[in-house]
């Protein structure tokens, strides 16, 4: 299956400055894409 | 495999992949939209308590998935594959049916934790609808992400070996489960 490894830290990271900046649809977008790419055989 | 393997692509694979996206999104944001309809019901919880269903429910789920209940406990999952009548219509159009299955996330087996705390937490977080929109629009781009990337680079083959290094099977979903559950409980 095609798997990106470790690409799933890039929205990780969104996660973390979505927080850090109290923005939550960019939290909330952020944790919908790992789940997506989680399914997606990408992590 | 919706793209050739080897092969130069055309437009019409542009097109392919365009609509799959478009698919997996249009998905998403359907179920999302649907569980927020009914999230009301998570309001009849104090925050705390909420946060507290979600992160049990988080542990519960990766215990189900990668951990010693999968033996013992099956998620709910669609255990089918998307049958292949779906490309009926055309490759296009087949591509956006294809994708807009996935993207419910409902259509088809669900091999991670992370989807269902993400349904969790549209489900109990008391979200904004455009949190919840915002959300199911991460996760409809997520899911048709793989093409996207597979189209843009030019050694496709090459892409998928560099990026796997590093990856190893118990630990991602593991890992993803915890910044989506932090995630999640930040918007509680």
């Amino acid at each position: 299956m095609y798997r990106f490894g470790w690409a799933w830290l890039a929205p990780a990271v969104i996660v973390a400055t979505g927080l850090l900046l109290h923005v939550p649809p960019l939290v909330a977008a952020s944790i919908g894409l790992i789940s997506g790419l989680s399914l997606s055989g990408s992590i | 495999m919706l793209l050739p393997p080897n092969q130069k692509l055309s437009s019409l694979d542009f097109r392919v992949a365009a609509w799959y996206v478009t698919g997996t999104t249009c998905g998403a944001l359907g179920t999302g939209l649907a569980v927020w309809m009914l999230s009301g019901i998570g309001g009849l919880l104090p925050e705390i308590a909420r946060a507290g269903v979600i992160a049990i429910g988080a542990l519960f789920v990766w215990l189900c998935e990668q951990g010693p209940l999968s033996r013992w406990v099956s998620l709910p999952q669609a255990r089918r594959q998307i049958p292949a009548e779906v490309f009926g219509g055309g490759l296009t159009r087949g591509a956006f049916r294809f994708g807009f299955e996935l993207g419910t996330g409902v259509r088809t087996y669900v091999p991670s934790p992370t989807p269902y705390v993400l349904l969790l937490t549209i489900a109990l977080g008391q979200l904004t609808l455009g949190c919840a929109l915002c959300a199911a629009l991460g996760f409809g781009v997520g899911r048709g992400l793989p093409i996207v990337v597979r189209l843009l680079s030019t050694n496709r083959e090459s892409v998928a070996q560099a990026v796997l290094r590093g990856a190893t099977i118990r630990m991602a979903p593991a890992a993803t489960t915890c910044v989506v559950l932090a995630g999640a409980l930040s918007l509680v």
